[in-house]
């Protein structure tokens, strides 16, 4: 059976090598928008297992054991029934330096948070090198940054 | 979209000058905003070809939708009537702030639908080739100080001068809206929910209310080798207050990358002689950076309310479903703009 992975890369292979040369304008556009979400969800693939397994263990370390655990704690947060501790802005902090190495990792806001909080960066990092399917190629052409965005060419 | 566009011209040609022979040429739909349709067109009139703009509301998105009037999520996309942004632009230009022409307006139930057409200026709108391009080096160096000008000529306008039917921001209403809006998307987003708490700790900002563009930032300002060119796209206008729209400009995902605070390319220390240069005072800095994280709040509830658009099946279009994913831009920005405001 073919992997996900795979059928994803030749999906946006497709998009990208066979597909693109034929269009033009608002179409090559919407096909630019098309190739980088198959390039997020190859990287959702590789990386977001490492994701799961981490919002679990510090949301349970927090006291959202279960379902919607991320849901319960902006809910605990809002009302004052959780503390903005500076345990707390670390997972945040963890958390969103792996979402946006998979949504966005092109993202100029990724850059300065691996700057100013380099050790954080290195853990997130060391989730997703020791995730489920390692040692595929990172995203070659992936730019979500462009694509998604309502003004960019 | 063949048979889309020949419609577009016949309609364009009714609403422009079927009765002097014009012709519609060279109609190219522009990779604009995923609420607003821009296409590009010349008239031509016999002599010459005038370079004009199409802004449109996409068929079956009405400013007036049933969405828009429950509050959520239609309201945080969708802006004020055309008609009302053709009444701006005439304010704008006599505030002196740089503004396309407008040309005509074309009514909802016209056979074009809610529309505008506008002169066509000369210059760049798209952020990457403003930020990079040699040719642009002159007016970047100049952009942040036009911006702090053209935004305290703007702030300078009469408020009972504009057009009825403006948003009345307030700060603690539009901190409960914004609340809202985080409850009836679930609660997605922990990171949002903290900077919605500092923000809720401010006092309301300080100054006088003013007319706010509300969308005041690359991608909607046009520029030409030595500076700005015209202020796009009014259909956020509200009145507010005018340390929002200064930091809007300076969001981290209005900079397209570019290191510099101000678009990119420009200091704060510019935007502000800029404002103080027209209005004699400007709004603190730490007021800006404020603004710049709900800035940053407010785009990724933009964010949730185009995927809620998506998911809802009002808008099947990929871009919808895209804008959803770029939440975490939001997050990161504000993880990093409480530590910077030490909050």
């Amino acid at each position: 059976m073919t992997p996900v992975d795979v059928l994803l890369r030749a999906l946006r292979t497709f998009l990208h090598d066979e597909l693109r040369p034929l269009l033009s304008g608002y179409s090559a556009y919407q096909n630019r928008i098309a190739v980088n979400l198959l390039a997020l969800l190859e990287r959702e693939e590789r990386g977001g297992a490492a994701l799961q397994a981490l919002d679990a263990e510090r949301l349970a370390a927090l006291g959202f054991v279960g379902d919607a655990g991320l849901a319960r704690l902006a809910r605990a947060l809002r009302d004052g029934a959780c503390d903005d501790t500076p345990a707390l802005r670390r997972y945040l902090r963890e958390r969103t330096l792996l979402r946006l190495a998979i949504d966005n990792p092109r993202y100029s806001g990724l850059a300065q948070a691996r700057e100013r909080w380099p050790a954080l960066a290195r853990a997130a990092e060391a989730r997703l090198a020791a995730g489920p399917a390692p040692g595929a190629a990172s995203g070659s052409g992936s730019n979500s940054d462009e694509g998604s965005s309502p003004d960019e060419d | 979209m063949g048979t889309d566009a020949a419609r577009l011209r016949r309609a364009l040609r009714a609403l422009l000058g079927a009765d002097r022979g014009a012709r519609v040429q060279a109609l190219k739909r522009l990779s604009g905003g995923a609420n607003m349709e821009t296409w590009a067109f010349d008239l031509d009139e016999g002599e010459r070809a005038e370079p004009l703009i199409l802004r449109r509301r996409p068929p079956g998105l009405s400013a007036a939708s049933p969405a828009g009037e429950r509050g959520a999520p239609g309201r945080a996309v969708q802006g004020l009537p055309l008609a009302a942004e053709a009444e701006l632009l005439r304010l704008a230009r006599r505030a002196g702030v740089p503004v396309p022409t407008l040309v005509a307006i074309s009514a909802p139930h016209d056979p074009l639908g809610e529309a505008l057409v506008m002169t066509r200026l000369p210059g760049e709108a798209l952020p990457r080739k403003i930020l990079r391009d040699e040719r642009f080096a002159a007016g970047r160096s100049r952009l942040a100080f036009q911006c702090g000008e053209t935004l305290a000529r703007l702030h300078g306008v009469a408020l009972e001068q504009c057009p009825p039917g403006l948003r009345n921001h307030s700060w603690r209403r539009d901190l409960e809206r914004l609340q809202t809006l985080c409850d009836e998307f679930g609660n997605r987003s922990p990171v949002h929910q903290l900077a919605l708490n500092a923000l809720k700790d401010q006092p309301e900002p300080s100054g006088p209310r003013v007319l706010c563009h509300g969308d005041f930032r690359l991608g909607n300002l046009l520029l030409g080798a030595s500076g700005l060119n015209a202020v796009l796209d009014w259909e956020l206008a509200h009145v507010g207050y005018a340390a929002e729209d200064l930091g809007y400009l300076c969001a981290n995902v209005w900079r397209f990358g570019g290191a510099a605070p101000v678009g990119g390319c420009g200091e704060y220390r510019q935007l502000l002689d800029g404002y103080r240069s027209v209005r004699n005072a400007a709004p603190a800095l730490r007021e800006v950076q404020l603004f710049e994280l709900y800035a940053a709040l407010g785009w990724g509830l933009v964010c949730l309310t185009m995927l809620a658009l998506h998911e809802s099946g009002a808008d099947a279009g990929l871009e919808r479903a895209a804008v959803g994913r770029r939440l975490s831009e939001s997050e990161i920005d504000l993880l990093l703009l409480l530590e910077t405001l030490a909050l």
